[in-house]
């Protein structure tokens, strides 16, 4: 029996890809627009930097204490995208376009980071040996659907042509790119959860999967400022939440390499 | 008493018969009888019998003397006979083998050696119709004379009081949810120097409402130094003392006069009816008693304390890493507290857990807490320490499971990097 809030948690995620949908694509109040750049910052600094330093910190604990490598391309995932914010936030306060590119590419790297900790992480468990034709038929038809998808941004087809009216084809086939594999981590840590049942990676694929769908509303945004950009910096902040609450998941156990005794 | 005015006035008679043979039996008893009808004596004392019967070629015959000479005699006349009866070192037999079967009533008075101490014991062997106290009892030969040492008698406690009281401690009452029940009895373990002292005579100092009156007994302390370490808080222990609601009382128990304070204890109980009563501590006296005799003392001192409504506080000093089942008489009580000191960061820190509140919810966190000018303050509760009752405390940290989540693996310590 899944708990309602549990159910509220799920569906925040097509939530965020809905709202990203009917203020971007479908274009409902279009000519909504607020656009600050200190605000953006702010919420850059006080939740996404923030929240990116709790789970930078543990992973390099956590890294220095195993020396796993998934945890520390986890870590240096989350690190990434974190400073490119801050950056890009800054560089906003200039230049929003420059700002803008910085900010894509710290997530194109950081979802690289993080799609590159899921499989490690995922191939961390057991071998599987179900479903072995449904999965080959998903994995290359999603990659044909991904590549179709950027042949049409490309060729600006009539179809999409309302999409992204604002940047450049790169900067949306990156943002696109971003979204795919912020999604395919997601489901590689959902895949592990599955096995583990560890809150830890529960919270941690939620976070993803809000964070792919911001940046699905990043892409759907027609205009600086419009609600679609919201949606995407309100998903990055619930993102932010649940990365926390990844973290605040972890037992606090006794540390094997930090003893205090006792004189008692 | 003056025996030489008593015997001057005509109230007592002296009677030394050294050298008793057989065959002066009879005139000693014609003797003794015809002294008691003069005197209209109500009280009998032969000292001792043991050595009359001695004259005696067959035991038959002394025993004949004692159940129909003696014996009907006394009891025609009403007088009260007191027969001593010898009884030799490690020998079970009393006097000449029948004193106690033609007895209305045998008293033992032995003595052993306790722990490097003489102790007397009085043991109530027959009473003719009346029922006695089964347990050994205790005495002394002093200034008035035998005094023998009352057992703490515990009492139905049908009244079970629904009232919480304080502790006189805020941080522990909001743990305790409301304090304790009156009536009940708190145990306060720990270490040597974790406050525990402190903790009872701030449970007397700070708790008494108007009318109350409070006790502490202390078996380490004498009454100036509880008065110095509780001013030094500002409680001002001095003044409830004068006024006659504290009494402080301190003994430096040892086995043979064990029984005498727990006797004075039940006294002040019953007499000066405190409202609260602390005990410090309770392993001064275990030390000095037989197991069974130690829990059985302690279970009348809690019966009797909650029969009065007297909330009594215990402290006790364990060692390393006890828990309360290592503390025998812990079951006996109500609410169980344990004071630690936790080092960490080169620095003492005080912890504080409550083990056990019955009938009542608690708050069974590890909290922080700390002896400054105003007493024992209750703080927060440990976030950066775990393991801290085991003894062996480590700081806390989310790195473990943050790893397995990731890794599928318990966090091992690995490579040379760190």
């Amino acid at each position: 029996m899944i708990s309602i809030a549990r159910k509220l948690e799920i569906a925040s995620v097509p939530a965020i890809g809905a709202l990203a949908v009917m203020f971007g694509l479908i274009g409902f109040a279009a000519g909504v627009e607020w656009e600050s750049a200190i605000a953006e910052t702010i919420l850059n600094i006080a939740v996404i930097f923030s929240v990116s330093l709790v789970v930078v910190r543990i992973s390099a604990k956590s890294f220095l204490a195993t020396g796993s490598s998934n945890v520390l391309l986890l870590g240096l995932a989350v690190f990434e995208f974190g400073f490119s914010a801050i950056l890009g936030g800054f560089i906003s306060s200039i230049d929003i376009a420059e700002g803008l590119e910085m900010y894509i590419l710290g997530a194109l790297f950081s979802s690289g980071l993080h799609l590159a900790s899921g499989v490690l992480t995922y191939r961390g468990g057991p071998v599987r040996r179900t479903h072995l034709r449904l999965r080959v038929w998903f994995s290359y038809s999603a990659t044909a659907v991904f590549v179709l998808f950027l042949s049409f941004l490309v060729l600006n087809l009539p179809i999409l042509s309302s999409i992204s009216q604002i940047g450049s084809f790169p900067e949306r086939a990156l943002i696109a790119t971003v979204v795919g594999m912020l999604l395919a981590s997601a489901f590689f840590f959902s895949r592990v959860y599955s096995r583990s049942h560890s809150p830890i990676l529960y919270w941690y694929s939620l976070a993803l999967a809000t964070t792919s769908f911001a940046f699905f509303a990043f892409f759907a945004t027609q205009d600086n400022g419009d609600l679609a950009t919201w949606t995407g910096i309100g998903g990055l902040c619930l993102a932010s939440i649940y990365f926390l609450k990844s973290v605040l998941a972890a037992p606090k156990t006794p540390s094997t390499n930090k003893c205090v005794s006792s004189t008692r | 008493m003056d025996f030489e005015k008593m015997e001057q006035d005509g109230l007592f008679r002296f009677m030394d018969f050294v050298t008793v043979k057989e065959e002066g039996i009879d005139e000693i008893l014609t003797t003794v009888v015809a002294e008691l009808d003069s005197l209209k004596a109500r009280r009998l004392v032969i000292d001792s019998f043991s050595a009359m019967a001695q004259a005696f070629s067959r035991r038959i015959e002394a025993r004949i003397v004692l159940h129909t000479v003696l014996g009907r005699m006394t009891r025609l006349n009403d007088v009260t006979t007191m027969l001593i009866a010898e009884k030799q070192l490690g020998s079970k037999v009393l006097g000449g083998g029948m004193e106690e079967f033609v007895a209305d009533a045998v008293v033992e008075l032995t003595h052993s050696l306790e722990r490097g101490y003489l102790v007397r014991n009085l043991d109530i062997v027959k009473m003719r119709g009346t029922r006695t106290t089964r347990s050994r009892l205790h005495y002394d030969i002093g200034d008035e004379g035998l005094v023998v040492y009352t057992p703490l008698t515990p009492y139905p406690f049908d009244n079970v009081s629904g009232e919480k009281v304080t502790t006189g401690i805020e941080g522990l009452d909001k743990m305790l949810r409301g304090g304790v029940y009156k009536g009940s009895t708190i145990l306060v373990m720990g270490e040597s120097g974790t406050g525990k002292t402190t903790s009872a005579l701030q449970f007397l100092a700070r708790a008494p409402a108007k009318n109350e009156k409070v006790l502490f007994t202390s078996y380490e302390e004498s009454p100036d130094e509880l008065l110095r370490h509780g001013n030094s808080f500002g409680w001002k222990l001095s003044e409830l003392v004068d006024s006659g609601k504290a009494k402080l009382m301190s003994f430096s128990p040892d086995p043979s006069i064990i029984h005498k304070i727990f006797s004075e204890i039940g006294r002040e109980m019953v007499e000066y009816k405190p409202s609260r009563l602390v005990v410090d501590s309770l392993t001064s006296l275990e030390r000095v008693m037989n197991p069974d005799e130690f829990y059985q003392t302690i279970r009348r001192l809690v019966s009797l304390g909650k029969s009065r409504g007297i909330t009594v506080l215990a402290t006790a000093r364990t060692t390393e890493g006890a828990l309360p089942s290592d503390f025998w008489v812990s079951s006996l009580t109500d609410v169980i507290l344990s004071l630690r000191q936790v080092e960490s960061q080169s620095r003492l820190r005080r912890a504080l857990v409550v083990f056990k509140a019955r009938g009542s919810p608690l708050d069974s966190s590890i909290k922080e807490f700390e002896i400054n000018q105003t007493g024992i303050t209750v703080e927060e509760r440990f976030t950066d320490l775990e393991q801290i009752l085991s003894g062996s405390a480590r700081r806390s940290t989310r790195v473990e499971g943050w790893s397995e989540a990731f890794t599928g693996r318990p966090q091992t310590k690995t490579g040379t990097d760190r």
